[in-house]
């Protein structure tokens, strides 16, 4: 990686701040995941961005002082006292009316100060709330996508005819590399007794992965569609019962069998 | 851009620590477990900051992150183990996806989001750190050299407008717009770390 170029890229702004495609942004999360420098640019945009999304607190009004001497001159005594006498009570009055004036004005001031408080806190939820609608957009793309993918004709379905095993028996399956539809085609039982059957998808651990009913395709088979997705390599065991009238079930067949991936050219079974 | 990000995740140099590390973890190694966590955690919370605004969210994720991780390693579910940043980024950003469309209806994001900034507001620490970044960004601000570079900062982080609208109503070039993210950036990080020193000191 060209760390002088990212020095004069914004890419770690733009991660920040929202502004990546999802592919530009995995990209970047798969680097910098484990790239101190680039986390260090991340932090100090996320502090900047925090910062200017607060709101600025209020400074005070800047009040002229006056300063004080320790002791004034006897003259300036003698010359407050005489214009005190000279002015009197209406000096007073219009000191008392300034002093309530500027107590009002205080008032104003503080009042504005919280509303542009009160502003900048709606400009920071604002802010938040857009952040997770685009998050929200983002998931919603991805999923479209997805079922997009999904809604595609699939025009070769691989399709694996599993034989009943016994014992330690098992089948070895070469999935698709790419997750798609799969068709497993079962044998009935001989002659057929069931018209419905249930059937049972277990882990190796003997965890319970799909479970469905299901009825019979032909004369002679079952055919039941999975998503390869549901079936990461591993060794798996199908077991197969009939649904009787009373709905009592009736252990048909099972079929143990391991699942491996394959190039993207062959899905085959082997045994 | 995509071309320069897939060279960046693939290119950085780790792979063979990335490749011995997966092994030595697939053979039981715990030590090696302990540095895939030291190695990663940075990373894994600044992708789950990205996407989740709540705190406590981002913790309860990241130890889930490696606890999946982990054990998906030792199964010997990685199978490029060259690949282990690209899987553990997208793990982390999987997890926070999934928690979010599970979490969340529609009709309550908008409280939920609200709920969260207060709550991420909590705490006499953070209130510290607030005062502090609030500090050095008037700062940064302050030493910009133009109030057109104070605005493009404010427009860019805090607006949703496109870096090229900002470029064009300034009648900036893409990489003049990047100098002023990147010198104010810099600047920043500089009198934040100054700021937490002083800090850890006191």
């Amino acid at each position: 990686m060209e760390d002088m170029h990212l020095d004069e890229s914004d890419i770690a702004e733009r991660y920040v701040t929202g502004r990546l495609s999802a592919e530009e942004r995995a990209g970047f999360e798969a680097h910098f995941v484990d790239c101190a420098r680039c986390l260090d640019r991340i932090e100090a945009a996320e502090g900047l961005r925090d910062a200017l999304a607060r709101p600025t607190p209020p400074q005070r009004p800047l009040l002229l002082r006056i300063p004080r001497r320790s002791r004034p001159p006897a003259f300036a005594m003698a010359l407050a006292a005489s214009i005190v006498v000279l002015l009197g009570v209406p000096v007073a009055l219009s000191l008392r009316a300034a002093s309530r004036a500027e107590r009002a004005l205080d008032a104003e001031r503080s009042a504005a100060a919280q509303a542009a408080q009160r502003l900048g806190d709606l400009e920071q939820k604002l802010g938040g709330a857009q952040a997770a609608l685009r998050q929200e957009q983002e998931a919603r793309s991805a999923l479209e996508t997805q079922l997009a993918g999904e809604r595609r004709p699939q025009l070769q379905v691989p399709v694996f005819a599993l034989i009943a095993t016994r014992g330690e028996e098992s089948e070895t399956l070469r999935l698709p590399a790419r997750p798609q539809w799969i068709l497993f085609s079962l044998e009935r039982e001989s002659p057929p007794r069931f018209s419905q059957y249930r059937v049972t998808l277990l882990s190796s651990d003997r965890r319970q992965l799909w479970q469905g009913q299901v009825e019979h395709t032909s004369s002679d088979q079952l055919a039941i569609g999975l998503h390869s997705s549901l079936l990461p390599p591993g060794a798996y065991l199908l077991q197969l019962e009939g649904i009787g009238r009373a709905g009592s079930l009736t252990r048909v067949a099972q079929h143990a069998f391991r699942a491996v991936a394959t190039p993207p050219d062959s899905a085959t079974h082997e045994r | 851009m995509s071309s320069q990000l897939n060279s960046m995740a693939t290119s950085s140099g780790s792979e063979k620590q990335s490749r011995s590390l997966a092994e030595l973890i697939r053979s039981g190694d715990a030590a090696a477990e302990q540095e895939l966590v030291l190695r990663y955690s940075r990373g894994v919370k600044a992708i789950l900051r990205n996407a989740a605004a709540d705190r406590s969210v981002v913790d309860d994720l990241h130890q889930e992150t490696f606890r999946i991780a982990l054990e998906k390693i030792r199964r010997g579910d990685l199978r490029e183990a060259s690949g282990l940043s690209g899987f553990i980024a997208s793990l982390a950003r999987n997890l926070a996806t999934d928690y979010f469309r599970r979490s969340r209806r529609p009709d309550s994001r908008d409280a939920a989001t609200l709920e969260s900034i207060q709550s991420s507001e909590a705490g006499a620490l953070d209130r510290i750190a607030a005062g502090e970044q609030a500090r050095c960004v008037r700062q940064v601000l302050e030493e910009l050299n133009t109030e057109r570079d104070r605005e493009i900062l404010r427009r860019f982080y805090l607006s949703s407008e496109d870096k090229e609208k900002i470029c064009d109503d300034w009648g900036l070039s893409s990489l003049q717009f990047n100098r002023v993210l990147h010198r104010a950036r810099e600047r920043y990080r500089e009198l934040y770390e100054k700021a937490t020193s002083g800090r850890d000191k006191s």
